[in-house]
């Protein structure tokens, strides 16, 4: 039925400060890494097109701020979210730790329909270091005691799974999505003829 | 209190006479205390709406043949009258037979009585409140069961509407509450709402509830009507509703002082008002918009203002004005607004001298001073009605000055001597990190410089110089970027603050570089992340300064620590300024134009998001509609306002705002941002949703650019070239510079103020109770109402809740008063004789970290476990809490010192052998022994003696095998949520409790004892209980002894009926925590010590079915918590 319709995906990156969540943005999306970003304040965000399944999706993801004084902040951001990745420094524990208050908080503040099915994302950055402080093991067994989220080691600088990672996220979002659209219960949420967002659109009308 | 005497005719009226002799009444206001009948009624209506409220009591003099009588006394209570009622007889009344005529003692009377007061007066210090004013305080404090060191403010009559009935009454405002009482023909009405509580203050003029003020709860509306002086009373209670606010972000333990200082201010022309409070106050009011509009420090205390005018010599002219005067500075600002502005720090005054006539020709003919400070630069005051007074008062003021050392020298040879400082301050960085320029740029900058030069030789240069239109003209185009760290913090009033502190910085940055903690920990990862495009970012010398700058702040206000945003200001304000000046302006921008932006709760910023809200809805109510469908309004003031544009502009823009901002204030990024939005409209009109919109705009400000910037990043700008950045601030200065004003900001940012902090506070509330809830001991209805008793508590301990820690419910920390108070109400186990050693043991056994404080949710498992929790769980938990690291050795000490612990054993055991031991012995020791427990919780160490018994060195070898954190766990295991649930976390030490020595299980069997008394069977059940726990305690004493076959049987047949416990061959009952490190754990106990293990407890006390019945009871909590409430509340009754 809608299958070859343009769908847009909204994506929301969480994580601790300083774990590389832009950084696995930019690298997704520009295919670039730097050492030279600003800490995010507030809230930054990049599209990108990518093709799942024959279905051409617009991924909209949102990079958030991660210092603690800020997580509470979010919600306006969370509104509307497709996919939650929640994003961890493999070289630094408390991080890791994190993970379930940003889950926690995000699903609180965001609501989602269904809360238990409602699709994350983790991915344990920085493998590319050597002082590696949490196995791959221990991440891997707290995903599976939260519903089997899929656990992606990743790293931004080197380029490592982040394509594979952000492919899943945009079946897994995708999937989220179709099924709103069986249940039909909140059309606003399903954009139709969502316009192109990337960086070179050229500003045309919309048809909301 | 003896009044002037005063004739009054009617003697009976309104009165009833309590006591009468020849010569004197006393009598009581008909409608107070014990009077009763219609009359009373009726006086009792009349006094609460009257104006003037009478004392309930008074003294009238009298004699035999005269119609006339004299009020001598008056007095609130009658213990009072009594008092003075006395004093006549033992005083007066002895001579008043000695005199002839009536009249004469009369006079004598009257005489006497007015000495009296003339004598009391002396002693009376000027700020006595009034009479009146004291009556409403009594009666405030009566009605409304307030504490007494609850100050009522001001008080005023007023209707409430109670449905479609207006009620008239008094409204009182005192420093916590707002109160409404009225009394009309015995229909009372009362209300007591909470500034705290308040979530809206709004004045409104419906046809409902015409010309009311309406206040807004949680709980509910309310409105008020008929103000004589409405405006006065809403100015009030905002000001009392936003201390309130302020309270809750500062967490400044809620205490509020009055400012003795501000009083004896303000001395000329102040209209005398009601109430002491109410005066500090309006001065606290004055003084803040004072600081404000001169940008100085905010503890600066207005101290009076006064018409004149001031000489500007630039262009000779006299501009009328206010001259402003406080323990620091002398300052003037123009009738014209922006005409001219001046500061003179006191410290720089060098002289003050009548300027007589001749001179400054106009100003002749009335009084002129003229102002000479330490760099020889003069200020002409002139027009000044009363001149000797403002002389004499500057001269008062120059005395106070704190110290000659601090005044400024006029040779300003200050020379650093220390070469063995491991840093050196650095000079602004861009002198360090020189980009290439092209001479257009170059001579545009030497062009402004050379503006600005020609400037400053006419106004002046540094703090005082006259800030005039002309130079906020020079602002607006750009400072020239050598200036811009003088005059920065010239303008943003920093460099007073950096005089006021000299050495500060440095000291600070000693100690905050040697110390390790968790802001320094995120400053470190932030350094590189700051102002990453500008070179000397990329070398060590800009991060070093950056890292101290951040660090040092971090250190002096721990309130905010350090807050991301902060490093992007902080860097650009390192370029431009040396480090130190860099320093003071985060500060404050910190403390000052943004206040509370960067603390833990980012309240400041949540704030001015409303306040951006509501003026785009004024300005550009289109748009404001269309962003707020799309959810942008949020998005985009948080990054834009926490880093002054820089993260979102490019920073060589994002500093000319910074220009204007530190010139004009934080009205500068609200006009700014009104702008751009102004700008895109069309654009973002057209978005349907917000990423789009966010697109839109990050494209137009990713392309504003500078022109005229000399310091440009490393990389190159590449983005599409949208507007000029001082095309911009014109147009924002065009559009609303004049109907954005500081003031209204300010007025604005009081009344978000009062919904984002209760926001706040809800969402506090929700995620307590959310994490309560999964200890699954407490239902949530129950959870709500105990969350609502703690806030209770706290508030009236004046204590608010916390920032928050590693979970929500730490936000709430009782102490033990407050923990005492809320677990003796609630709980089944701080019923008896006992309760307070049972309550300061739980108390002990929540307390964490042993600071003293228990958080919400050590509370609710208390109450959980002792109402909730099965019958093993209770009793482990009793038993814990009595276990040796807790329960300390030290404690066990009687207080008499004839007593030794053995002794007290021995009474114990009388005890529960059934004989009726002298109950005020045990009382006695039970009481010290309780008396011990609360003085260690409230953290009085004792000392411990040094003869210690063996029970207490056993306890202490216990204590080494077992941690406090063990015994908790223990007490704790089966909780859901007993250890936070991270992923992965190492694995916590396993719970475990060790033994009792025999001292510590007396107490135990005591605090059951005295759980159970109420019923025979059960106190035979403990009874037998303890003896079987007794005698294997002493089989342990006494392993060489044989072991009694029968005694381990019947021990065995106890724990069999026990389903639950399966036994190991130790005995044990297993736990699932403990069976896994038990036998490795465990220390055996001690040869030959007395002991009992808590297998051994649980399986012989749950043997007693009646025990394990009573400790299985589900109690419910809600009756107590409803009678909790009762106390506290008090709501609309009639």
């Amino acid at each position: 039925m809608s299958s070859r319709k343009k769908v847009l995906l909204k994506v929301i990156i969480l994580g601790d400060s300083g774990v590389g969540k832009t950084s696995l943005m930019n690298q997704f999306v520009n295919k670039k890494f730097s050492n030279q970003y600003k800490a995010t304040i507030g809230a930054d965000f990049l599209t990108k097109e990518v093709i799942v399944d024959d279905r051409i999706v617009t991924m909209q993801i949102w990079d958030t701020a991660g210092q603690e004084r800020f997580q509470s902040l979010g919600v306006a951001f969370y509104r509307g979210a497709d996919c939650c990745v929640l994003v961890f420094d493999v070289t630094a524990p408390n991080t890791f730790k994190s993970l379930e208050s940003w889950r926690d908080e995000f699903l609180i503040q965001a609501s989602p329909r269904d809360p238990d099915n409602f699709p994350f994302v983790i991915l344990g950055n920085k493998v590319d270091l050597d002082n590696r402080a949490v196995s791959a093991k221990r991440a891997q067994q707290w995903c599976q005691s939260k519903n089997d989220i899929p656990y992606f080691e990743t790293s931004a600088k080197e380029a490592v799974n982040v394509e594979l990672a952000f492919q899943t996220i945009a079946r897994n979002a995708l999937a989220q999505e179709t099924e709103a659209e069986l249940y039909n219960e909140f059309p606003d949420q399903i954009k139709l003829n969502a316009n192109d967002n990337s960086r070179n659109r050229d500003g045309d009308n919309c048809a909301c | 209190m003896w009044v002037k005497p005063q004739e009054v005719f009617l003697k009976t009226a309104l009165w009833d006479t309590d006591e009468t002799t020849l010569y004197f009444v006393l009598q009581r206001r008909k409608g107070h205390g014990k009077s009763r009948g219609f009359s009373s009624l009726l006086v009792g209506t009349l006094d609460s709406v009257r104006d003037t409220k009478p004392a309930p009591f008074r003294i009238l003099h009298q004699t035999p043949n005269s119609e006339v009588y004299y009020v001598i006394a008056t007095a609130l209570t009658e213990q009072e009258i009594r008092q003075d009622w006395q004093w006549l007889f033992n005083n007066v009344c002895p001579t008043l037979h000695s005199f002839d005529t009536e009249e004469e003692i009369t006079e004598f009377v009257c005489c006497k009585i007015n000495s009296v007061i003339a004598t009391e007066q002396e002693n009376l210090t000027e700020d006595e409140d009034t009479i009146t004013y004291k009556n409403f305080e009594y009666e405030f404090h009566q009605r409304f069961g307030m504490p007494k060191d609850e100050k009522l403010v001001c008080y005023y009559s007023c209707s409430y509407w109670k449905g479609k009935m207006p009620r008239q009454g008094w409204m009182y405002l005192s420093v916590h509450y707002m109160c409404f009482y009225s009394f009309i023909f015995g229909r009372k009405t009362a209300i007591k709402i909470r500034w705290a509580d308040v979530t809206e203050l709004a004045k409104t003029n419906s046809l409902l509830f015409p010309d009311s003020i309406k206040v807004i709860t949680r709980d509910g509306e309310h409105y008020f009507t008929l103000f004589l002086k409405k405006n006065e009373t809403f100015a009030l209670m905002q000001q009392l509703a936003n201390i309130a606010m302020k309270q809750l972000i500062d967490d400044k333990s809620g205490s509020f002082n009055i400012d003795k200082d501000l009083l004896t201010k303000l001395s000329k022309n102040v209209p005398k008002k009601p109430s002491f409070l109410k005066r500090d106050l309006d001065a606290r009011k004055q003084s803040n918009l004072y600081t404000l509009r001169f940008r100085l420090p905010q503890n600066e205390k207005l101290d009076g203002t006064e018409e004149c005018t001031l000489w500007t010599p630039f262009n000779k002219r006299h501009n009328w004005g206010r001259l402003y005067l406080s323990q620091n500075f002398i300052c003037f600002d123009s009738r014209v607004r922006n005409l001219v502005r001046l500061t003179i720090p006191l410290r720089n005054v060098h002289q003050v001298e009548r300027a007589d006539s001749g001179g400054t020709g106009s100003s002749a003919d009335s009084g002129s001073i003229l102002i000479t400070t330490a760099h020889h630069t003069s200020f002409l005051f002139g027009n000044i009605s009363d001149r000797d007074f403002l002389v004499h008062k500057i001269s008062e003021l120059l005395a106070k000055l704190p110290n000659d050392m601090y005044r400024e020298k006029s040779t300003q040879a200050v020379t650093r001597l220390d070469g063995e400082r491991e840093w050196m301050p650095q000079p602004p960085l861009m002198t360090l990190f020189r980009t290439h320029q092209t001479s257009p740029i170059k001579q545009i900058q030497q062009k402004k410089e050379k503006q600005w030069e020609d400037h400053m030789a006419e106004v002046g240069r540094g703090v005082s110089m006259y800030q005039t239109t002309d130079g906020s003209e020079l602002v607006v185009n750009g400072i020239p970027e050598l200036l811009r760290g003088e005059l920065w913090s010239v303008f943003s009033g920093s460099i007073l603050q950096k005089a006021q502190n000299k050495g500060l910085y440095e000291r600070l940055v000693n100690k905050a570089l040697s110390s390790k903690n968790q802001a320094n920990d995120e400053i470190e990862r932030d350094l590189h992340r700051s102002l990453p495009e500008h070179r000397a970012f990329q070398n060590d010398v800009g991060i070093s300064a950056l890292r101290r700058v951040l660090c040092a702040y971090a250190l002096k206000n721990p309130t905010i620590g350090y807050c991301q945003a902060m490093n992007i200001v902080a860097s650009v304000l390192l370029i431009y300024c040396p480090e130190e000046q860099a320093f003071w302006l985060l500060a404050t921008i910190c403390e000052t134009l943004l206040p509370d932006y960067y603390n833990t709760r980012v309240v400041g910023a949540l704030v001015d998001q409303g306040v951006l809200e509501e003026l785009t809805e004024a300005h550009l109510p289109e748009l404001h509609a269309k962003l707020d469908e799309l959810g942008m309004m949020k998005m985009i003031s948080l990054s834009w306002f926490l880093t002054l544009f820089i993260s979102v502009m490019p920073y060589e823009c994002a500093v000319n705002v910074m220009d204007c901002f530190f010139y004009d204030g934080a009205k500068v990024i609200f006009q700014v941002t009104l702008t751009i939005l102004d700008i895109n409209r069309e654009k973002l009109l057209k978005c349907c949703e917000d990423g789009q919109a966010m697109q839109v705009l990050s494209e137009y400000l990713e392309g504003i650019y500078n022109e005229e910037a000399m310091a440009l990043s490393t990389e190159p700008r590449t983005a599409e070239k949208t507007i000029n950045i001082q095309e911009l601030i014109y147009q924002s200065y065009r559009s609303y510079g004049t109907s954005v004003s500081s003031e209204h900001i300010e007025h604005l940012r009081l009344k978000h103020r009062l919904r984002v902090v209760r926001q706040l506070e809800d969402s506090l509330e929700r995620n307590t109770l959310r994490a309560l809830q999964q200890d699954r001991l407490l239902d949530a209805n129950e959870l709500q109402e105990l969350l609502s008793a703690i806030r209770e508590e706290l508030l009236w301990a004046k204590r608010v809740p916390c920032e928050r820690l590693d979970a929500p419910y730490e936000a709430y920390r009782l102490d033990y008063t407050q923990f005492k108070t809320l677990f003796t109400a609630l709980s089944p186990w701080a019923k008896g004789d006992y309760a307070e050693a049972i309550t300061a043991r739980m108390f002990k056994l929540m307390d964490n970290d042993d600071d003293g404080f228990v958080s919400a949710r050590g509370l609710s498992v208390a109450l959980g476990l002792s109402t909730r929790g099965d019958a093993q769980r209770r009793l482990r938990a009793l038993y814990c809490a009595h276990a040796p690291p807790l329960l300390s050795h030290l404690e066990l000490r009687p207080t008499h010192f004839t007593e030794t612990g053995e002794e007290l054993a021995a009474d114990a055991i009388s005890f529960f052998d059934g004989e009726e031991a002298s109950p005020t012995g045990e009382q006695a020791s039970m009481t010290s022994s309780l008396q011990r427990s609360i003085s260690e919780v409230c953290g009085e160490g004792n000392l411990l003696d040094k003869s210690c018994d063996s029970a207490i060195s056993q306890s202490a070898s216990y204590s080494d095998a077992y941690t406090a954190d063990w015994v908790r766990a223990c007490a704790l295991s089966g909780l859901p949520s007993s250890l936070p649930p991270t992923p992965g976390s190492a694995p916590a030490p396993a719970p475990s409790a060790p033994p009792l020595p025999r001292a510590h299980f007396l107490q135990l069997l005591a605090a059951l004892h005295d759980l159970t008394q109420h019923s025979p069977s059960l106190y035979e059940a403990v009874v037998l209980a303890g003896t079987l726990l007794l005698q294997l305690g002493e089989l342990n004493h006494h392993p060489e002894l044989n072991r009694e076959v029968s005694q381990d049987s019947l021990f065995l047949a106890a724990a069999e009926k026990q389903p639950d416990s399966e036994l190991d061959p130790n005995g044990n009952t297993p736990d699932e925590s403990e069976r896994k490190s038990s036998p490795s754990k465990e220390p055996e106990p001690s040869e030959g010590g007395w002991s009992i293990t808590l297998q051994q407890f649980l399986a012989t006390m749950l043997a007693q079915s009646p025990l394990e019945e009573y400790f299985n009871e589900k109690v419910p909590l809600l009756p107590q918590l409803e009678a909790l409430r009762q106390r506290d509340r008090l709501q609309s009754v009639s």
